[in-house]
């Protein structure tokens, strides 16, 4: 489905141009959600705007190729993105304080994506739709959030609203580049189990961005490690965790609290007995 | 209704304060309404018989009392040059006045907003160049004398109005309109300049803002982007700046009234405070000033509009 090759992301802001990332490669399948990690400045960013098409800055030069269901999203025509972006390729971002328009109500925010691609589709079923899919992201009292502007909502219900308007035209990849950084550890909680929810349900790929191990290896089945631009691992979840080849990998890991860990190995009981090598080997 | 309740007193009391200082200011300043009719050449018996008529012996505070009274009564007055009740005075020229600041705040919106969404979008283009520096030297151009400069362009040359050619709106609305264009020009092109540059800053830094990456990852436009999301956003310095605009523009509209030869509020009150006709000037100060203060509440309503954030208690 997605197929990101050789892509390199280079800013010519300056006198001299700056790589930002380097010969950045994914292979997406349709429902598969994949983890990208790493820490603050590693290009993981960037790495998910340039998929999502929305670095369009004059003083940037994007080379290689982003295929999304073989049309090269890096040549495409404008208009071309357009029709997907919203449609098959939506996106959620890190601050669901500032990424609502605060002018404007819920509703017709949600309800966004499915006007511009489904014009068709009338004001009442829109809004039967966006009510709908508030609900599916476990939003109480959907009509009233519907109606509520975005400062009368908490960061959480902020952020699953991002959801609902990501989702309601139904996207093939859904890209989240750190959702759940800005908000508490148990909301933060909440909204993965809501993504694996809907990873289930709807069969939306997902690509997860965060500097957070411990919530990457909850959700993901396959994780990409970036440090300084560049691609340092990248395998199963069980491979990467259990025996992470490279010194910054194992760093990594070893950061995760460690009763987190505990927990974590719990979760994965298959791969627990090669996850406690990788772990201890940080400690 | 709290809020309207607060508004409503605050507005009465501003309006006590306003009319009492022009009050004061008349007692303080030199200048003699009963020797301003009578003449320099009259005996000081008549000027004090005069005096004592109009009731301008009477102490400050008492004068200001009665005048109150009468005023709350609907009485404003009567005029000490023309011998005839203030409002039946300054009746027809508030019309002419209001109209002249609506056509130019008018143009001042229609104008400016998409100009600066335009220089905006087009940030560091050809356009925008030229129009920054239009900005620039327009808004150092006080209005009286962009009017003389209109007068000369648009009158003399271009022969498309007749300088001094007022047409009352009575007479023919068409051409009363036509005729108060070229005022209403003079008195908004600094204030279009200002504004058009207030909103491409707002609109600069709101493209910036994490709303505009949601909305082009929904597949919005620019276009979009611009008038659906950002602008409203984008208004909200702007709705400030309009505000002071149209109140300064109430009382602005005077010197612009003297150069286009229109019978507004304007001409009327210079004429009344040479002739030390007190109660006209009184009326019409307290006439402005009741339109600068309906003006301002009116922009606290439409805040609350533009800004949902913003409650009003």
């Amino acid at each position: 489905m997605l197929d990101v090759i050789d892509l390199n992301l280079e800013f010519h802001d300056h006198l001299v141009p700056e790589t930002v990332v380097y010969d950045f490669d994914l292979h997406m399948e349709p429902g598969e959600i994949v983890g990208l990690v790493g820490e603050s400045g590693s290009g993981k960013s960037m790495t998910a705007l340039a998929i999502a098409g929305l670095l369009s800055r004059h003083d940037m030069q994007k080379r290689g190729k982003i295929l999304f269901e073989g049309q090269d999203l890096l040549t495409c025509r404008r208009s071309e993105l357009r029709s997907l972006q919203g449609d098959d390729i939506a996106m959620i971002f890190q601050e669901p304080m500032t990424s609502l328009n605060p002018v404007y109500r819920i509703g017709p925010q949600v309800e966004e994506a499915l006007r511009i691609h489904s014009p068709g589709i009338d004001k009442e079923e829109r809004k039967r739709r966006a009510i709908q899919m508030l609900a599916d992201v476990d939003l109480e009292e959907p009509e009233r959030v519907y109606d509520a502007y975005p400062h009368q909502l908490s960061g959480g219900m902020r952020q699953r609203v991002m959801i609902a308007a990501a989702m309601i035209c139904g996207p093939k990849l859904l890209i989240a580049d750190e959702p759940t950084t800005a908000l508490d550890v148990t909301v933060q909680a909440q909204i993965v189990k809501l993504l694996k929810r809907i990873n289930r349900e709807k069969k939306t790929a997902i690509l997860f961005i965060s500097h957070d191990l411990s919530l990457i290896r909850q959700l993901c089945q396959r994780v990409v490690v970036m440090q300084g631009g560049r691609i340092v691992e990248s395998g199963s979840i069980e491979e990467v965790y259990g025996s992470p080849r490279m010194e910054y990998t194992q760093k990594l890991i070893a950061a995760i609290p460690r009763c987190e860990k505990k927990y974590a190995r719990r979760q994965s009981g298959k791969s627990a007995q090669s996850a406690k090598g990788g772990m201890q080997d940080g400690r | 209704m709290k809020y309207f309740a607060k508004k409503l007193a605050g507005l009465i009391a501003t309006l006590l304060v306003v009319s009492f200082l022009v009050f004061l200011a008349f007692a303080v300043i030199p200048g003699d309404p009963a020797t301003a009719m009578l003449g320099t050449e009259a005996t000081p018996a008549r000027v004090e018989a005069l005096r004592e008529e109009l009731g301008l012996n009477a102490p400050l505070i008492e004068r200001y009392a009665k005048w109150i009274a009468d005023f709350v009564r609907g009485d404003m007055g009567t005029s000490y040059s023309y011998h005839m009740a203030v409002t039946e005075m300054i009746a027809d020229k508030i019309p002419v006045t209001l109209a002249l600041t609506a056509i130019s705040f008018f143009l001042i919106v229609v104008i400016s907003i998409p100009l600066g969404i335009t220089c905006a979008r087009y940030m560091d283009g050809a356009l925008d160049h030229i129009i920054v520096v239009a900005n620039q030297v327009i808004m150092a151009v006080p209005p009286f004398f962009s009017g003389i400069l209109i007068t000369l362009v648009f009158g003399l040359v271009l022969h498309l109005f007749t300088p001094g050619g007022y047409v009352s709106y009575r007479t023919d609305w068409a051409r009363f309109l036509g005729y108060m264009f070229f005022p209403a020009l003079a008195i908004a092109l600094p204030k279009i300049a200002m504004s058009t540059k207030l909103l491409r800053t707002s609109v600069l830094s709101e493209m910036k803002a994490d709303y505009v990456r949601t909305a082009y990852s929904r597949g919005n436009g620019t276009r979009a982007v611009l008038y659906r999301h950002v602008l409203k956003n984008a208004l909200i310095p702007v709705v400030t700046f309009l505000g002071m605009a149209l109140s300064d523009m109430v009382a602005g509209s005077i010197i612009v009234e003297q150069v286009f030869n229109v019978p507004g509020l304007g001409r009327i009150l210079l004429t009344s405070i040479s002739n030390r006709d007190y109660p006209v000037v009184q009326a019409i100060i307290v006439c402005i000033a009741f339109l600068v203060i309906l003006i301002n509440f009116l922009v606290d309503l439409l805040y609350k509009l533009v800004d949902p954030r913003i409650t009003m208690e």
